[in-house]
């Protein structure tokens, strides 16, 4: 039988969330496979077909991590995820910039 | 009372007083230290806290003698300190570059800073001039000792951490005294700093660890070892950050940073709250909260704090 976290994305993502934050290599491997994305799509707008390796790489190990039939990411969610998670783009003038007094 | 606009406004009154050449670079201070990466970002915006500075008026609120008159000159003395000490601190770890402006920038806003704590004691000399140099001190000999990796104890990072931070004390201290609260109450607002001062350091030292090692040196991997931890650089001198982790998270040196200050935030919210500061106990009382929860996951899943913190942005993005 099928769990919500097996159907609703929103929880997927959640499992996806807390295993990158218990398990260092599944972090490590996440950010290191985003990096690995294009951060631009190609000219036509289609994605390349080393592209398109990497991203099914990621989302098979995705399910790897969460145990779930993760529906997997599409092009523009990789290069939205990469654009905040390895370049830190997205945000970061609403963040605080520092935690403390770091003097 | 509200503090942030109250820090906003005292540094658009600083700023008007700058002769006119300086007064873009005063506003243009925070990105040109790479405290922020956009223009125009408030004081009030950039710390997640109103503590660091604001300080003085936080206590004030315990202290029924003091004037709104005092309250403004001692977070104006305040601010000026801690701003200037942030921005020398990020030319001198070469996080930022420093320009003639700006040193002349940081000159108006020292003698600014000691114009309203004389102004505050009724004293002719300040006792920032001390502090400064304590502090510079300490900034100094933390680089030195973390550049080249000393094994260093728990003792000597609370001992530095405190001594970097000693601009933060005299106008809280001095507001304490005009306001006529006596000896006892003053030590007690000492500890509260240090609580206060001790804590944010400690988190962001686990939070900024991998980055403070790629930038120099880092406490968490001193106080795991240090130079036999370095040893292990491979010989092109460039750190291994991958061999370095796995060491400092099998030493649960991050937990225990982070319980440091949990147990600083803890004395902080406990005396605050002896005082009458309630609105500054209450926020120490939910750092220790965080603390104590960071400490506990950190304790079970090693690096979970540093990737938190990298991943907050996309939780906030993703997850709501």
């Amino acid at each position: 039988m099928q769990t919500a976290q097996d159907t609703d994305p929103h929880a997927q993502l959640r499992t996806l969330y807390m295993s990158l934050l218990t398990r260092q290599e599944h972090f490590d491997e996440f950010k290191q496979l985003l990096s690995m994305y294009p951060a631009a799509p190609g000219e036509d707008e289609t994605e390349p077909p080393a592209a398109a390796e990497v991203r099914q790489k990621l989302n098979q190990r995705i399910r790897e991590w969460t145990g779930t039939p993760f529906a997997g990411l599409s092009s523009s969610q990789i290069q939205m995820w990469r654009a905040i998670v390895v370049d830190e783009r997205i945000n970061v003038a609403l963040s605080p910039w520092k935690e403390s007094n770091g003097y | 009372m509200d503090f942030s606009s109250n820090v906003d406004a005292i540094w658009t009154a600083f700023c008007n007083t700058l002769p006119l050449d300086l007064q873009r670079e005063a506003r243009a201070l925070a990105l040109a230290v790479s405290l922020v990466p956009l223009a125009n970002i408030p004081w009030s915006k950039i710390f997640k806290n109103e503590v660091t500075l604001a300080a003085p008026a936080l206590f004030a609120t315990a202290m029924p003698q003091a004037t709104q008159q005092m309250v403004m000159t001692a977070t104006t003395a305040h601010m000026l300190a801690v701003i200037d000490a942030f921005a020398t601190d990020r030319i001198l770890d070469r996080q930022a570059t420093g320009n003639p402006q700006m040193l002349r920038l940081f000159k108006h806003m020292r003698i600014e800073r000691d114009r309203a704590i004389c102004e505050l004691t009724g004293n002719q000399e300040s006792p920032y001039q001390d502090a400064e140099y304590i502090g510079i001190c300490a900034i100094n000999i933390e680089r030195l000792l973390l550049q080249h990796g000393m094994a260093l104890s728990f003792s000597d990072y609370s001992n530095l951490s405190l001594a970097k931070q000693a601009v933060a004390f005299p106008a809280s201290l001095a507001l304490a005294r005009v306001a006529g609260w006596d000896g006892r109450r003053e030590r007690a607002i000492q500890h509260v700093l240090r609580g206060i001062v001790l804590g944010l350091q400690f988190h962001d030292d686990v939070v900024d660890w991998e980055d403070d090692w790629q930038k120099g040196g880092a406490w968490a991997v001193s106080l795991s070892g240090g130079q036999n931890l370095r040893d292990r650089a491979p010989c092109d001198g460039k750190p291994d950050i991958a061999s370095l982790r796995r060491q400092v998270h099998q030493s649960g040196v991050l937990a225990t940073m982070m319980t440091m200050a949990r147990w600083r935030y803890r004395m902080a919210a406990r005396l605050a709250a002896m005082l009458g500061a309630d609105w500054l106990s209450s926020w120490a009382r939910e750092q220790e909260v965080t603390a104590a929860e960071l400490a506990e996951r950190e304790s079970s899943s090693a690096g979970y704090v540093v990737r938190a913190h990298r991943l907050s942005n996309w939780a906030m993005e993703v997850l709501g």
